[in-house]
């Protein structure tokens, strides 16, 4: 799954560490979200869109595979 | 009946210092909001590799006692237990790492044969330590040989690849 963190983040220049106590998670949680190494739940994905004031849709995008 | 006192303050001693070090840790951690959903899923995900390490090191044990060698109980015990929380140890600050890089990590063939060789020598080191028998060390030789022979082999792959 992809999604716009880094973008959103540099648009509304906050910094990861400052977005991880928004969200109360570890400042690697966020590099490993941004990075797309780890799916969060959809309770953090909620905080995350939330912290940036846009729907889960707009910050995570959801790519379905092999679907025709 | 004879008590070992080394043998009681390596095993309640050893229990102590790592259940500090973990609560220490652990306390550590939540100052810095580090015991959240990416520490459980890897901290769980590390649980779950070091059970194929310990079934690789049943395996191996096994082996050793078909093959006509004489493991007590102890030392067995001790080997199982070694291997698994070691191995959940290492896998589990080896995928911390990885979470928090910036370039990912990627299961190539020279990473592959690279792990076998660290794995089959830390595995017949400890087996060798333990028995006090450095022939141990022998049967470490055919996984490093298949380590070696993997990593070189796509060495010289990605080598011919770039020219």
């Amino acid at each position: 799954m992809k999604n716009r963190i880094r973008e959103l983040r540099k648009s509304k220049k906050i910094t990861q560490e400052e977005l991880s106590k928004v969200v109360g998670v570890s400042r690697q949680s966020i590099i490993a979200i941004e990075s797309g190494k780890f799916n969060p739940s959809l309770e953090l994905a909620y905080n995350i869109s939330k912290a940036f004031n846009c729907t889960i849709e707009e910050v995570f995008i959801f790519e379905e595979e092999g679907m025709d | 009946m004879e008590i070992s006192i080394g043998g009681v303050l390596g095993l309640y001693g050893g229990m102590t210092c790592g259940i500090l070090g973990w609560w220490l840790g652990r306390r550590k951690a939540r100052k810095n909001r580090g015991l959240d959903e990416l520490h459980d899923h890897i901290w769980q995900k590390a649980r779950s590799f070091s059970w194929y390490v310990t079934l690789g090191v049943i395996y191996v044990l096994f082996s050793l006692i078909m093959f006509g060698i004489e493991l007590s109980t102890a030392m067995v015990l001790g080997i199982l237990l070694l291997a698994h929380l070691g191995s959940w140890g290492i896998i589990g600050v080896f995928l911390t790492i990885s979470m928090s890089s910036s370039v990912p990590f990627q299961l190539t063939p020279v990473n592959v044969g690279i792990g076998i060789n660290v794995a089959s020598l830390i595995t017949f080191t400890i087996i060798s330590i333990m028995t006090n028998n450095w022939l141990f060390l022998l049967f470490s030789i055919l996984p490093n040989m298949m380590g070696i022979f993997t990593a070189l082999t796509a060495l010289r792959l990605n080598r011919n690849d770039s020219e």
